[in-house]
């Protein structure tokens, strides 16, 4: 069995607020295979954003350790952990955050600019046709639909090609047909490119389709 | 990496969130290149002038007859010389007369530079001469062959001599800076002076003395003359290039300080528009920076792509706005080409270093600041939208911005102490314009309650949002103002000044008659049945002491009006519109030498009645009793004189006559009487021809026409001003575009009609706009008030057509701009703007 390629030891967070602080994580250990989905459940306010958040390496923990691949990502400056992100993480968000200024061909192609890629354009071409909007390449956010920008966003993630997807409840703002759509196109592109998965959703028939479900609970890890 | 930054870039410009940054950058840019571009061309003229402006080393000026001692050391110095004698005088050929500039110059001149000449009329042929003109010749300018109708070769005469035109004048190396002599140049020789009898005592003329020899010569000459008795010498004065030189350079300065500083105005407003145009192209960034932090771009990275894109918005804005600003200044410089007489050589590189000093300033002052917390931003924000990135406090973009002004203000005037006052100045009058704008909306807020829905809601809007209001306000009617008072200047002042004059008011002036010529001259005037006031006696001279103390040049310095050749008269009845305020007039004869005084200067020079008074007048001095103090009606257009003596003190200098004369009506129109000459003008100058008969109107029309050129150079500058204030109203709307947008999609989503969305926002900018012309119009109002008063001396009188073009104006330039501004609010639909903002 390969190592894993995310390990969360003992992760806690606690934010100070004006007269208390408060534990939004408490010792949450997990290792995440490569190449595995994995789905975090739990109601609304549990943390489960704070954990992806953590394990990508956008927000540090109070206590605790997080290996990505190699890297010990807790141990970094925000500096680094930038270049971590760079090196293996992708986004998929609830609000799609795409940049209205930009056409979907350029929103697709801008991650893969900014790494210094030259193909970038064509790539962006391609894995856009791959999510069924070949014909909608200058199109901008705007004329888009909720699931057509989606999924926009899933080929932004996976031209990237990274090692592992982070995805914060991809179809929490769509209907559950174009949510049905936008997710079977997620775990078909997944399935192509062996990317890890992280996936948060409220939806339990979206986290089924995950090789591994965590249930959190007010901060805590539930077997 | 570059290549990314452009590509962002271009595809901000394309989302339109640049525009007004930019828009505003490219105008400051503008105003600026244009105005400092027209100054220093205009200054490199001037200078290029000076270099030979004396046609000599050195010369030695006077009103009077340059004295032998003068020319007796340049002699002993072995310096080379020549004489001028410059003065107006009526030059005539056949029934056409015309008031020249005649210079008479010895055959020496000129010592440094040469004439430029032609024997043809259209200058094609260019003769260089060193040399004045000779004896019973005389060369003119190109414009007085069309005045007098004339050709190469005809006579003319001056005074009584005449002369053969032999010559065109193309340039003269001493023809004077700045603004162009009223009359035609006739240039003749020394030997023909005394033909002419031109020269009598009281003439108004001016004699040079050119001296030309090497370094150690010239110095020696001036240190000669400073070791002379200044007090003992009030006639002459020494110049040399390097004198005349800085109290042009000084003028100059100040000119250009000035321009500047207008310029400033407009930096100012573009600068505030920048600043609230960045902050919500930062908002739009927030976003994208946050994505870009996820997907792993260093914060560094970030800023250098936040600064490789700010260059190059200052590269092109710089670029664009120094084009148009050189299109600006040729404009400029159209409408100063009849002011100033010079060449104008190409500009150098100053005017292009201020232009991009200023679009980097800009940039760095107003952009920067609202742009400066985006690297910063936590890349957690992908998944919290609610971690803002927290801008830099309103405090310091404010301290950054000021600095800025200040630097570029500084730089402008060259003088820190400038810069702050004018700066302070400024936001004085933003101040006062802020504080009546708050009472007006407060009022209109009030108003709005009894008014229609759409009303209401319109003025509302206008209290709700009383920050950006006021911002938009006191931009906006600042301008107006400065703009409404020059429009003012040019439109009424000169209008109110001349209905002001009464109905008797003289057409002519006559000057320079001898005293045996006064009694046939009037007797021809009653015969053409024209009047004239009192008939002066004229002789110039000057004030040496009071009391037997010599005037210091401090008390010169503050009676500007005796610091020259004064013009002294004599007469035993007070002149018309003259009251004494102290003293009395004379009843009898006074035992002593008595004089009577205008008030402003006696104050001013510190005198009172029963003070000695020592004159000199042709180099003879003499005491004399101050018996009385006079108030003078400067307006009155009546021959107006500081010092009256009681009649017999100045017999033994030969005075010449001065009157002022009222030509008879013709019954023909005022346009054909503007045209004609009056029937006594020509008779006048032919049979006497060293009188001098000046023209009011053509003074009148010299006066409207420089004040109209002025004030339209100052409207292009402060239109172009105004055009940065249209840019801040433009950016307070993108403030609150998002908010507006959402406020009308719900209202329209309740049921409102776009016709009220549209009526409630025309009554906004409409008010706003009505508001900002009230606040303009009052303004200019008050400012024009004490310019009639200070200025002009005129009794003021209000100027409704200025509030109403205010009012008018405002309201129309906010209500259409705005509107269109603002027409995605009106046109998108609501559930559109709804999904767009969700
Ligand atoms: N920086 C912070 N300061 C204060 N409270 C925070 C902070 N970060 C998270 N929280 C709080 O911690 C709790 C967990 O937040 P989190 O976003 O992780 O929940 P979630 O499980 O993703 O919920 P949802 O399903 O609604 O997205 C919430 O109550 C949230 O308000
Ligand atoms: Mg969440």
């Amino acid at each position: 069995m390969p190592a894993p390629i995310i390990r969360a030891h003992q992760l806690s967070k606690t934010v100070r607020t004006a007269d208390h602080s408060l534990s939004i994580l408490e010792d949450v250990s997990i290792e995440i295979q490569a190449g595995e989905s994995l789905a975090i459940v739990g109601p609304s306010g549990a943390g489960k954003s704070t954990l992806l958040g953590l394990l990508a390496g956008l927000d540090t923990p109070t206590g605790g350790q997080i290996y990505l691949a190699d890297y010990n990502i807790t141990e970094m400056d925000e500096e680094g952990r930038a270049r971590v992100r760079a090196e293996l993480v992708g986004f998929v968000f609830q609000t799609f955050q795409l940049l209205e200024s930009l056409t979907a061909l350029e929103n697709v192609a801008l991650p893969m600019e900014l790494q210094g890629e030259p193909e970038a354009t064509d790539r962006a071409r391609e894995f856009l046709g791959k999510v069924g909007l070949a014909e909608r390449l200058s199109h901008y956010p705007k004329q888009l639909s909720g699931g057509e920008q989606q999924r926009v966003a899933l080929a932004r993630a996976f031209a990237c090609q990274p090692k592992i997807l982070f995805a914060d409840e991809p179809t929490g703002n769509l209907d559950s047909i174009t949510g049905g759509k936008v997710s079977d196109l997620l775990f078909e592109l997944n399935q192509q490119s062996g990317t890890t998965l992280i996936l948060v959703t409220h939806e339990q028939r979206l986290a089924d389709r995950c090789d591994r479900q965590l249930v959190i609970d007010s901060g805590h890890l539930q077997n | 990496m570059l290549v990314t930054d452009l590509k962002l870039l271009w595809r901000d410009w394309r989302g339109g969130q640049l525009s007004l940054v930019i828009s505003a950058l490219v105008l400051a840019v503008t105003v600026v290149t244009a105005v400092s571009l027209f100054a220093d061309r205009v200054e490199r003229g001037l200078n290029a002038q000076i270099s030979s402006f004396l046609a000599s080393d050195l010369a030695v000026r006077s009103g009077l007859v340059i004295d032998d001692r003068f020319y007796q050391q340049a002699e002993q110095l072995n310096l080379q010389t020549a004489d001028i004698a410059s003065f107006r005088s009526m030059v005539f050929a056949g029934d056409n007369n015309h008031l020249a500039s005649v210079k008479v110059v010895s055959s020496g001149y000129p010592l440094r530079g040469v004439v430029e000449l032609s024997a043809d009329l259209n200058g094609n042929v260019v003769e260089n001469r060193s040399t004045g003109p000779l004896s019973g010749e005389a060369w003119v300018e190109a414009r007085l062959f069309n005045l007098l109708d004339i050709k190469i070769g005809d006579e003319i005469d001056v005074g009584y001599a005449r002369l053969k035109v032999t010559r065109l004048i193309l340039n003269e190396p001493d023809r004077g800076t700045g603004f162009g002599a009223a009359g035609a140049r006739v240039l003749m020789s020394w030997d023909d002076l005394e033909r002419s009898q031109l020269v009598r005592p009281g003439s108004r003329i001016r004699y040079s003395l050119l001296m030309q020899g090497d370094d150690s010569q010239i110095q020696e000459y001036q240190d000669w003359y400073a070791a002379q008795d200044a007090g003992d010498d009030q006639h002459h004065s020494l110049v040399t290039p390097e004198n005349a030189e800085e109290q042009l350079a000084e003028a100059l300065q100040r000119g250009r300080g000035f321009l500047l500083l207008s310029g400033t105005i407009g930096v100012l407003l573009a600068g505030l528009a920048m600043a609230l145009a960045s902050q919500r192209y930062a908002s739009r960034l927030t976003d994208q920076v946050a994505l870009m932090k996820a997907w792993g771009v260093s914060s560094n990275a970030v800023r250098r792509s936040q600064f490789v894109r700010l260059t190059v918005i200052a590269l092109v804005s710089t670029a664009i706005g120094i084009l148009l600003g050189w299109a600006g200044h040729t404009f400029l410089l159209e409408l100063a080409r009849g002011l100033l007489n010079i060449e104008l050589p190409a500009p150098g590189l100053r005017p292009f270093l201020v232009a991009g000093l200023t679009g980097v300033i800009c940039v760095l002052g107003f952009a920067l600041p609202a742009l400066w917390h985006l690297p910063g931003i936590a890349p957690l924000r992908v998944l919290r939208r609610d971690i803002q990135g927290s801008l830099l406090g309103e405090g310091k973009r404010w301290l950054i911005g000021v600095t800025a002004l200040l630097l570029l203000a500084y730089w402008y005037s060259q003088s820190f102490i400038t810069a702050v006052l004018f700066l302070v100045a400024l936001f004085v009058l933003f101040g006062v314009c802020a504080l009546i704008a708050l009472q007006v909306l407060r009022l209109v807020k009030q108003l709005g309650h009894w008014r229609g829905s759409v009303v209401r809601l319109g003025l509302a809007n206008l209290w709700r949002r009383r920050n950006q209001t006021l911002i938009q306000l006191v931009g906006f009617s600042a301008t107006l103002m400065l703009l409404l008072v020059v429009t003012g200047m040019r439109t009424s002042l000169i209008a109110e000044w001349e209905a002001q004059l009464p109905d008797d008011t003289p057409s002519h002036f006559l000057f320079n008659v001898a005293t045996p010529e006064v009694e046939p001259i009037k007797a021809l005037l009653s015969q053409e049945g024209a009047t004239t006031t009192q008939w002066f006696p004229m002789v110039r001279g000057r004030v040496v002491s009071i009391n037997g103390d010599a005037i210091t040049p401090e008390q010169f310095a503050k009676a500007e009006g005796l610091r020259r050749e004064v013009n002294f008269t004599q007469s035993d009845i007070l002149p018309d519109s003259n009251e004494i305020v102290d003293g009395q007039w004379w009843q009898q004869a006074p035992s002593t030498i008595e004089f009577s005084l205008e008030q402003e200067v006696a104050a001013e020079i510190g005198i009172s009645v029963g003070d000695v008074m020592e004159f000199s007048i042709g180099g003879i001095k003499f005491d004399a009793r101050l018996a009385s103090i006079r108030t003078v009606s400067w307006q009155s257009m009546n021959p107006n004189f500081y010092v009256i003596f009681y009649p017999g003190a100045l017999d033994r200098f030969a005075p010449n006559w001065v009157t002022a004369v009222r030509a008879k009506e013709d019954a023909a129109s005022e346009q054909e009487s503007l045209l004609k000459q009056a029937s006594f003008v020509p008779k006048v100058v032919r049979e006497y021809p060293t009188a001098v008969v000046l023209e009011l109107n053509d003074v009148v029309a010299r006066i409207r026409d420089v004040i109209s050129r002025v004030t339209q150079g100052l409207e292009v500058i402060l239109l172009l001003v105004l055009a940065c204030g249209v840019m801040v109203l433009f950016a307070a709307i993108g403030v609150s575009y998002d908010e507006r947008l959402r406020e009308n999609a719900i209202l329209r989503t309740l049921g409102s009609s776009r016709k009220m969305v549209l009526g409630a926002l025309a009554v906004e900018y409409a008010g706003l706009g009505a508001i900002a012309g009230f606040i303009a119009g009052l303004g200019a109002e008050v400012i024009l008030y004490f310019v009639q008063l200070m200025v002009f001396n005129l009794d003021p009188q209000w100027h409704p057509m200025l509030w109403l073009l205010g009012i008018v104006s405002g309201t129309v330039v906010i209500t259409v701009l705005g509107l269109w501004r603002s027409r995605d609010i009106i046109s998108v639909p609501p559930l559109q703007s709804l999904r767009q903002l969700a």
